[in-house]
Formats: C-alpha cells, structure tokens, sequence
C-alpha cells in the first residue's frame, strides 16, 4: 500500500463570461504518491494554468475536491513570473518563508545563504530581483521554495521563459535536488524533455475544456542524470508523447 | 553640470535686471527694492532670530500635520484597498472631497476648532491626507494578485502579508503621494496664514506688506520657496532610502535614458 499525498477529485472551472459559462478546466481526477514526481503536460492554452492556479490557491472559485495528505506540513510552489518579491533581496527573498516558519533571523539567513550557495547565487545574496537575469531569479525562486524543505512542490512552468541551454541546465540541478529530497513533486509544462527527464509519471492534457487524456510512466531507474536524454528509449517517450497530443493542437 | 549651469542663467539674468532697474530707479524701489536690499534685511531678519521665529512657527503645524494627515492616509487608504464594503461605503464621498480645493474648508474648521494652530493644522492634515489616500488606494488595488498567492503560500497570518507584501509594494506610490502632499501642505499652511492668525512665514509676507515693509515680504517669499524646495527633497530623499529596489530601478532607467 502506497501513501497517497495528493488527491484531485472532479476538480473543474467556470467562468461567468457575457454569453454565459465557459467551462475552463475539467473534470479531473488524479493521484500523487508520496516522494513521486508527476508532470502535467499540455500545449499552451490549454487549460494547464488553470489547474496550476487552483491548486496554488490563486483561483478559489472551483468545483470539486484538492487533498493534500494531513501528514504534509509544507507546500513550496515555484512560479513562472511574478516568483520573487521585488522588494525583498535575494537572501531577504529566501529568508522570508524561514521567518515565518518561526526560525530566529540570524539562523534564517544563515540558512537563505546555504541555498544561495547550492544554486550558486550568494554573490548576489544582497541584490534585487531586478539586478538579476532571468536565470539567477528563478534560481532564486527555487532556492526559497525549496529552503523550507517542503514535502510537496508545486513547479509551475518554472523555465518556461529561459532559454534552452539554461533550461537544460536548471533542469539537471533540479534533477539532483528533487532525487536527493524524495520531495513529492507536480510539475506543469508543455516542455517534452522536462516532463521526460524528471518524472515518474506524465498525465497529459488535452485542450478546451481541458481534461486528462492520457497516463505514461516513465520507467527509467533513480538516480538519473543528463545522459539520459540521449537514449533511444528517451526519444520513443518523446515521439509518444507528441503523437498523442498533435491531435489535440488547434 | 551643463544642464544645471543652463537652469541658472534665467534667474541669474532677471536678478540682474532688477538689480539695475531697482537701482536707477527704473522700476519703484518702495515696492520692488533691489535683490541686494532684501539680501540685507534677510541678513538682519537672521540675526535678529526674527525670521526663524516665523520658520518654526511654519514648520511647526506643517510637520504636524504633514504626519497626522499621512498616516491616517495611508491607514484608511490600506484598509479602503483590502475591504471591497469599505471601499463601496466611503469612496464616492472621499473622491467627491478630493477635488475640493481644502483651503476652501478653513472657514468650517475656524468654526469647529477655533482660533489658533488647530484649525490650521486640520486642514494641512486634510491635504496631505487625500493625496496619501488616493495614491495608497491605487497601489494597493494594482498590487498582482500573484503576490498575495504566493505569500498565502508563505504564511497565513494576514498581518504578515501586510508587512511583506502590501506596505512595501504601495510604498514608491506612497512616497510619490508624499511629495506632492508636501509641496501642497506647505502652500496651504501659508495660504491658512495668510487669512488668519498672528505668526509664520504667511503672516510675516502679508503683514509686512501691509506695514510697507517690501523687503520683509520678499525675504519670506524666499524662505517659503527654498522651504518647499527642500521639503520635497527631503521627501524624495526619504523616499530613495525606503525603497532601495524602486530607487536603483529608477537609476537604472534612468542611465539608459540618460
């Protein structure tokens, strides 16, 4: 018997336009074991943030149910934009989610800066958000969602906006801190490589009104690395999987 | 430099003009006395401490109410942001007060707050504090509802997200409000001292004109203007310290632009 962390259950959206309801998202239905790693994988605009959104708690207006297991203390979410406060340097940045968790200010930082350290941006540990490149700040987002060592992390479509050497790079890092934390993870992207290289398990969505279509384990052994992307076996995945949503591409 | 250089050749020449015309007698030197004269009495003004008594009586109700009429701005601008009945209940009437230029209520405050420094300083709280309350209330509102999320995220205590999220994201905008508040606050003080009471810089202007003392009127026009100039910048200043992200962001922009 497996622990179940997260459960969806018929979770579904309207929304009240002029010419009545428009149905965003649903209904879906899914499961999470504990320390899995699942990708939702879908072409843009298909209903993909919507989901991200509801479960991230920035839509509350939605039908059905989201559980997340009673044992799990901490959810960390890492957003596409908008992941870092402005505000806030990039030690301030980390160090916040540890205050309010209850850490004393002088262990806060000192971990914050342990997490600059292992994403490789403590030279920047007093600058702003602004003062970094679009790499460095989703580092920076990473490095705060993962400070508070959660049990459950939310990706939403977290490289969608970097470039693809980088992206290939940020994905190997997470590769390494995701395997060495067993954190149970949900990831959204519409990046084939991504949700291959980092997933047990791949649901795929199809578009307007969004639902889950498909179901594909991803049966390479852990730990992985980079070289996996290589494989013929990696290839066939990919095919697969682009097969299977082409159709659905309007 | 340069463009500093530039901006002071206009006051440098018309100075200059009135100097000589005030001088030969081109223009009535009883009403306009040469810049050299108001330079003299300014000196005296000085020290005699006479001028300073005026200044402080000024600055005295300005702060005052400057800081009344800013915190109640901000509160009430915060609270209108994050409560959808509030804002429902007091907007329309606190935007109809907005456009009422304030120092049109002095009269209504001379009758609830008698003579003295209270009605005064009412009504610079009240001009300060519209220009808080709408810049509050607009930067709040425009805060990204992705802030909020992902501080929910973060933490469930609400006065947590007040302080990590709300005060510093409305403070560039804050600030702003505070600048112009400042500029305005110190019009209306001199403007309330004008009509009625016996000290400050207003008074000092209108009662030496009064008693043909031209020169006296001019040194308080220059004070209240180098003391408008230097409030706003001590704002702008205060404003750069608090808000380091919106600063250096500026600066930036402003190297590219520049």
């Amino acid at each position: 018997m497996v622990d179940i962390s997260v459960k969806a259950e018929d979770l579904s959206v309207h929304y009240p336009t002029k010419s009545g309801t428009f149905h965003a998202l649903g209904p879906i239905s899914f499961e999470i074991e504990q320390g899995e790693f699942v990708s939702i994988l879908g072409p843009s605009g298909c209903g993909k943030s919507t989901l991200a959104k509801v479960l991230t708690g920035i839509i509350q207006d939605y039908e059905g149910a989201f559980n997340v297991a009673a044992s799990i203390e901490t959810i960390s979410t890492v957003f596409q934009d908008y992941g870092v406060f402005p505000w806030k340097t990039a030690l301030e940045n980390v160090a916040f989610p540890l205050r309010e968790k209850g850490l004393d200010k002088s262990h806060a930082l000192e971990v914050a800066h342990t997490w600059l350290e292992r994403l490789r941006i403590d030279a920047f540990a007093d600058s702003y958000p602004f003062q970094l490149s679009g790499g460095m700040k989703q580092r920076l987002s990473i490095a705060r969602a993962l400070a508070t060592e959660p049990q459950f992390l939310i990706l939403d479509e977290p490289f969608a906006a970097i470039d693809t050497q980088l992206r290939e790079l940020l994905q190997e890092e997470l590769l390494e801190l995701q395997q060495s934390r067993n954190m149970t993870t949900l990831q959204f992207t519409h990046n084939y490589d991504e949700a291959i290289l980092l997933s047990d398990r791949i649901l795929l969505m199809s578009p307007s009104p969004a639902c889950l279509v498909e179901e594909i384990h991803i049966p390479f052994a852990r730990p992985r690395n980079a070289a996996l992307r290589e494989e013929s076996a990696f290839a066939d995945i990919r095919i697969r999987l682009r097969d299977i949503l082409r159709p659905g591409v309007k | 430099m340069k463009s500093r250089i530039l901006g002071l050749v206009v006051p440098v020449v018309l100075l200059s003009l009135w100097q000589v015309g005030s001088s030969v007698g081109f223009i009535n030197p009883l009403f306009f006395p040469a810049p050299s004269q108001i330079l003299l009495v300014a000196g005296e003004r000085i020290s005699d401490g006479s001028l300073f008594v005026e200044l402080f009586s000024t600055l005295n109700r300005l702060t005052l109410g400057f800081f009344i009429g800013a915190t109640l701005g901000y509160v009430v601008g915060v609270f209108m942001a994050l409560n959808t009945l509030l804002r429902q209940l007091l907007e329309p009437l606190l935007s109809a007060i907005y456009t009422i230029p304030k120092i049109v209520l002095l009269p209504i405050f001379l009758l609830i707050f008698g003579f003295g420094n209270p009605p005064k300083i009412a009504l610079i709280a009240i001009t300060v504090f519209f220009y808080v309350w709408v810049n509050t209330l607009g930067a709040v509102t425009n805060i990204p509802a992705e802030y909020f999320a992902i501080a929910r995220t973060i933490t469930k205590r609400q006065l947590s997200v007040i302080r990590h999220v709300v005060l510093p994201a409305s403070l560039p905008s804050v600030f702003t409000g505070l600048r112009i508040g400042v500029a305005v606050a110190t019009l209306v003080t001199i403007s309330s001292e004008f009509i009625v009471g016996d000290s400050g810089l207003g008074y000092l202007i209108f009662n030496s004109r009064l008693l043909l003392k031209y020169e006296d009127a001019y040194v308080g026009i220059v004070v209240v203007g180098l003391l408008g100039y230097l409030l706003q910048n001590l704002v702008k200043l205060v404003g750069k310290k608090v808000t380091p992200w919106s600063a250096l962001a500026d600066s930036k922009v402003a190297n590219i632009t520049g």
